[in-house]
């Protein structure tokens, strides 16, 4: 029979002979970003294609993915000295780690270009869960992603002001999506057995010059349920203090500094949901960062927008429908320049020229 | 729960660890019953309760047989056991196909029937343990083993949970005798069934499961894709079914060996078969061993006088061999294909006899049209109706061009690659080579696979295909 002594040592070599194979692997698969994930995969197909036209790009979950018109928000700020071409770059289900790297991917797309760039506004959403859920763990969405700054960007997004349950939670998803990523879990099968890409997402997001922008038909009877779920909500909302964690500054600050010789401007954005009406969250304006003020434009805010809780705009109870959507966007461009109206220094009127290392702190 | 996912390594882990820390064989045999309790019921406990009641049954069964002579008792009790397991297993699996198939015949006839609405549950491996159950009280019936004294012993043995939802079909006699001692394990057979282990985890996850979608993508639908596509796709099927099931019995074979047990070697190269008759020799082993000494013999076997009997004995076995695997009339087909096919064979064997002379042309030549007939025929399997094998064999045979969608074709070669490499892996006795290795060599290059294997994963399980079945 096998002892303890004999025992250990086979098992070290067995750890040594995953690792360097692993290791191996890990840098012969290359960039784990270009592998097939899903949705995912469809917006980077987008934002090659964009490549030399956009200028801005919004990020996120579904919530962004549904309620974000590019058309809209650009035909807002196409009178302004910043007018934009954006794209919607956002994904369903997707995470702050997701957003990250879409983000960065399109920041170092924008620096590959060799004609410069006017002021690159890059809206990300504040809200989005900081992982996947449960069921993408084991995923490539969630496991191509999961490198060490990855792992350690979302590690930023728990406070201690959070239960015990959600830190745990969002603490053992991101270590062992990590785990999964440096084992290179099913990233050699996606490079010999490719998925093709869903050509009628792409169609479907591209049509009619939606740069991203999902639409979909609202189902028969969701109306109704809208309505009465709207006639069911409290007549005032509750209001709680929404929270801004270190990996929401990180992000911010890492864009800009991913291409200094740009004007990379990050701004937070929240897309509201029904169940506002019940608990509103209520945030600063603006977020201090190293770089400067970030704004964060809450449309979440039924006592602000009340017109975008009408039910016609609705394509359930969390995504705005298309018209919604336009709606949505076109309030958010007016938010902007209202907020840079405001924030404003003399020596410029935009929300980088207003970073300056006083401007926005607490 | 199936071999492959995460929680059945930690329930097996749990199990493993207990199990060997246990002194006393009755004890083990209790805690193997309890954690196949668990494992079964991880599926669906209310079918534990039926697998149990059905499994006590048969015991009781097969030790009223045992406990008497009169010919009359014995009949009763084995015919009450096959009454008993052949009802669950036609409510359960042919309920809504022979009702289906009855309105469809009525309305041939110009009669109208209403099709009831059938909402039965498939139980998990059902026509595994039906048949091992069976197994079970004929061979008592026949008084080739004797009955299992203990119902705790015949319940381990009836739901002992690496075979229990997809095979091998385990034969009481092979089974039943290991039980009576203690097992032991040395390093040598730990070593070859974690090889084996690792063998059958390849082969279901890092190759079926990666071909999945390609053959799901042109056997759902086949219309627009091209002949090219159409005949890599039977060959993927092909290359898939044999590593998916071949799969789950390395696992199931290596999981048993490291609670000690044996199970019998389920397939043996069967795509390097050189004729259909050998073909039946090497797949699926403990089924067509089954059905040969269960169904086969039982109707007469082969007859010294009358060569048409002995086709039709083959012809029924193999059309109860096709409905065995799925109620729908395509299995039906692709049994009675097999058995044709076995017929033609033997008569072709009659008119020119075999001489050893023929080998270096009759070799090469029979493993052809067999690698080919049964591809053929794995189309009929596979496809969900009549028209679609139709459209999909004429493609193979080059009688339709077909459209012009396809799927990348350098895949074709995936399945040839793999069975050269089978052929030289057992030229070359790799498995014995590697239990030979010392067992630092053995983890070092056990751990460098499981990074291959992790890497390959298709990231989204599939169930294995023999689970239908």
């Amino acid at each position: 029979m096998l002892t303890k002594t004999r025992i250990v040592r086979p098992i070290a070599l067995f750890a040594l002979g995953f690792a360097t194979i692993a290791t191996a692997l890990h840098l012969a698969v290359g960039p784990t970003l270009a592998l097939h994930a899903d949705m995912r995969s469809e917006k980077l197909r987008l934002l090659a294609d964009s490549r030399g036209h956009a200028t801005s790009a919004a990020f996120g979950s579904s919530h962004i993915h549904y309620g974000f018109d590019p058309r809209a928000f650009d035909a807002a700020l196409a009178t302004t000295p910043q007018a934009t071409h954006t794209i919607n770059l956002a994904v369903a289900g997707g995470s702050q780690s997701e957003q990250r790297a879409l983000a960065l991917a399109f920041v170092h797309q924008l620096a590959a270009a060799p004609k410069p760039q006017p002021t690159t506004l890059i809206l990300l959403e504040l809200t989005a869960g900081a992982n996947f859920t449960r069921e993408h763990l084991v995923h490539p969405r969630a496991i191509d992603l999961y490198d060490w700054p990855t792992t350690r960007f979302v590690l930023h997004l728990t406070s201690p002001k959070m239960s015990l349950a959600q830190r745990t939670g969002r603490t053992a998803f991101a270590l062992i999506a990590f785990t999964l990523h440096s084992a290179n879990v099913g990233m050699l099968s996606s490079r010999l057995f490719p998925a093709p890409l869903d050509t009628n997402q792409l169609t479907a997001e591209t049509i009619a010059d939606r740069r991203g922008l999902l639409v979909e038909e609202r189902r028969p009877g969701v109306l109704d349920q809208l309505r009465d779920l709207e006639q069911r909500m409290p007549p005032h909302p509750t209001i709680t203090r929404g929270e801004l964690l270190p990996g929401n500054r990180d992000l911010a600050e890492e864009l800009i500094q991913a291409d200094p010789s740009r004007s990379i401007e990050p701004v937070y954005i929240i897309l509201p949901k029904i169940s506002d009406l019940a608990h509103e969250t209520i945030y600063s304006d603006s977020l201090p960062t190293s770089e400067g003020p970030i704004p964060i434009l809450n449309l979440a805010r039924p006592d602000l927008y009340p017109q975008l809780y009408a039910p016609e705009l609705w394509l359930d109870d969390a995504h705005l429908a298309e018209p919604g959507a336009r709606l949505a966007s076109t309030l958010l461009a007016q938010s902007l320049i209202s907020w840079q109206a405001t924030h404003a220094n003399p020596q410029a009127a935009s929300p980088q020229a207003a970073r300056s290392p006083e401007a926005g702190k607490p | 729960m199936l071999f492959v996912e995460p929680r059945f390594f930690l329930f097996f882990a749990v199990v493993l660890t207990v199990y060997w820390s246990l002194r006393s064989n009755a004890s083990r045999k209790l805690f193997l019953l309890l954690a196949s309790i668990v494992f079964y019921s991880a599926w669906d406990w209310r079918f534990c309760a039926m697998l149990l009641a059905l499994a006590s049954a048969d015991w009781f069964f097969a030790l009223r047989i045992a406990h008497t002579e009169h010919p009359l008792t014995r009949k009763r009790f084995v015919s009450a056991s096959l009454a008993m397991n052949l009802s669950v297993l036609a409510y359960f699996k042919y309920a809504h196909f022979f009702f289906s198939s009855t309105v469809a015949l009525a309305a041939r006839m110009h009669l109208q029937l209403t099709d009831p609405t059938l909402r039965i549950l498939l139980p998990v491996g059902i026509s595994f343990f039906t048949f091992q159950s069976l197994s079970y009280t004929i061979d008592v019936y026949r008084r080739e083993i004797p009955p299992v004294p203990h119902l705790r012993d015949y319940l381990m043995f009836a739901t002992f949970f690496p075979q229990l939802v997809a095979g091998p079909i385990v034969r009481p006699k092979y089974f039943v005798p290991q039980m009576a001692s203690a097992r032991t394990l040395t390093p040598a057979e730990i070593q070859h069934a974690l090889y084996l282990f690792l063998l059958g985890y390849i082969k279901k996850t890092c190759i079926a499961d990666n071909l999945s979608p390609y053959v799901d993508r042109v056997f759902d639908h086949p219309a627009p894709y091209s002949a090219a596509s159409s005949i890599t796709a039977a060959w993927l099927y092909a290359t898939q079914i044999f590593c998916d099931f071949s799969g789950y019995s390395d696992m199931a074979i290596a999981v048993a060996a490291l609670l000690g047990y044996k199970l019998v070697l389920n397939f043996d190269a069967p795509y390097l078969a050189t004729s259909i008759q050998d073909f039946w020799r090497r797949w699926h082993i403990s089924l067509s061993t089954w059905i040969r000494d269960y169904i086969y013999l039982s109707l007469g076997g082969r007859s010294a006088t009358n060569r048409l009997l002995t086709y039709r004995n083959i012809l029924l076995t193999m059309l109860a061999g096709g409905l065995w695997h799925g109620a729908a009339w395509t299995f039906v087909a692709w049994g009675g294909l097999h058995g044709a096919a076995q017929i033609i064979q033997q008569e072709f064997r009659r008119a020119v006899p075999v001489q050893e002379t023929q080998d270096h042309w009759r070799k090469p030549l029979g493993w052809f049209l067999t690698i080919n007939f049964v591809c053929l025929c794995w189309i009929l399997f596979r496809a969900p109706d009549f028209p679609t094998a139709l459209l999909m064999s004429k493609r193979y045979l080059f009688l339709d061009r077909g459209g012009t969608e396809t799927i990348p074709l350098r895949l074709a070669a995936i399945g040839p690659a793999l069975l050269c490499a089978q052929a030289m892996m057992r030229r070359l006795r790799v498995d014995d080579r590697i239990c030979a290795l010392s067992l630092n060599r053995f983890a070092l290059a056990y751990g460098a696979a499981w990074a291959l294997v992790l890497s390959l994963l298709p990231l989204g399980y599939r169930p294995f295909l023999y689970f239908q079945f």
